[in-house]
């Protein structure tokens, strides 16, 4: 049992590494990072390549990589924005417009989880790549160093998300009631 | 979800609590259908160029239409195992006071009952496969259920109550799984058709 557990607790806190461990970390990781780049406003069709195309690049790479899970966010976040514009300053960030565009697996969503992804993909670039971050699990410290800002900035940008967010899902849920 | 750091400079209140227990529910439905939709094998092995495990060529996939009807009550079920296990499914949220390790088989149990959800509903799954989902579901409630007896164990006077929580759900949803078994595997049986294979999405 304390085998299974140290095993099933490597793979959870992303501490397996080595070559063998490419094949673990693809398969604890790769529909993770998949979501993150859907926390972001991606389609599921090019979050899978952005995804993809940073795994074959961390596999070339993998006995040097530390920090796995850091590194196939930054490479993948790349990736997708080499691929895909992102609008800066959406025109209409209502929790309904986001919802008429959303992603097609979507659909496979309960209406709550369609109206808190909604609320998130609406909050700006940089909030919501902070977003992402948190829900992942990053540091305060990890998350500035991976957008490369100050953890002030940080800060500041996820007391802003997370009250928009607050905002737009008890608008929401009054206009529902 | 939360690193312990952001609860001290964001200085949560109620609010913060109940804004991530809906982001974790609703990431954990995502999770899920992102899940469902890979082919993790083929991605796997377009990377390393090794073979990737072959689906036993002589499966007939045989759900016939007269079977539409349990088709959904299987699958409108599976719906609802994964809905229940929303909570929990991601091993980042850190919600379950005292569950740590179980979670990873918790986890893996939410993104199989997804595989056989969709691959019933979309009638691209044999027999064999079926049966070998079912035994995988199982065979990770059953770790599950040995990884939380023991952080039940472990789990300090508070946490214990949340952990028997998790225990109480876990053993529920294994006997809905053990349950829909045998319903699983008649679909299979009698029907005389043979479907066309849908190809598996990538």
């Amino acid at each position: 049992v304390a085998d299974r557990e140290r095993t099933a607790l490597s793979v959870l806190q992303g501490t397996v590494t080595g070559v063998e461990d490419f094949e673990t970390v693809y398969k604890a990781e790769f529909p993770r990072l998949i979501r993150y780049l859907q926390n972001q406003g991606a389609r599921l069709d090019e979050a899978r390549d952005a995804a993809q195309g940073a795994f074959t690049t961390a596999y070339t790479r993998w006995r040097s990589i530390r920090n796995p899970r850091a590194y196939l966010r930054k490479v993948a976040w790349r990736e997708f924005l080499r691929s895909a514009v992102v609008p800066e300053n959406p025109t209409d960030t209502t929790v309904e417009s986001v919802e008429q565009a959303s992603p097609v697996n979507w659909i496979e969503l309960s209406e709550e989880a369609r109206t808190v992804q909604a609320a998130l993909t609406s909050l700006p670039v940089k909030q919501r790549q902070v977003m992402a971050l948190f829900i992942d699990g990053f540091s305060p410290t990890e998350i500035a160093e991976q957008l490369g800002c100050e953890s002030g900035a940080v800060r500041q940008n996820l007391f802003k998300a997370r009250r928009k967010l607050k905002t737009l899902l008890d608008d929401k849920r009054r206009a529902g009631e | 979800m939360t690193h312990p750091d952001f609860e001290d400079f964001l200085g949560y209140d109620e609010s913060d609590f109940a804004l991530d227990r809906r982001l974790a529910s609703a990431q954990a439905e995502l999770l899920a259908t992102i899940t469902a939709a890979l082919d993790l094998d083929a991605g796997l092995a377009a990377i390393t160029g090794r073979p990737r495990p072959q689906p036993a060529a002589a499966d007939v996939y045989a759900i016939g239409p007269d079977r539409v009807g349990e088709i959904d009550a299987i699958t409108t079920e599976l719906r609802n195992v994964r809905q229940v296990l929303g909570p929990l499914t991601d091993p980042q949220t850190g919600q379950q006071e005292g569950v740590s390790g179980s979670l990873f088989f918790v986890a893996h149990v939410a993104s199989l009952v997804a595989h056989l959800q969709h691959g019933l509903a979309e009638r691209r799954l044999s027999r064999t496969e079926a049966a070998e989902l079912q035994r995988l579901i199982e065979h990770n409630l059953a770790e599950s259920r040995v990884l939380l007896a023991g952080e039940h164990r472990r789990a300090r006077r508070r946490a214990r109550r949340n952990v028997q929580m998790v225990r109480d759900l876990v053993e529920d949803i294994h006997e809905q799984i053990r349950n829909l078994g045998p319903r699983i595997m008649r679909l299979f049986e009698d029907s005389g058709h043979a479907a066309e294979r849908e190809p598996v999405p990538h």
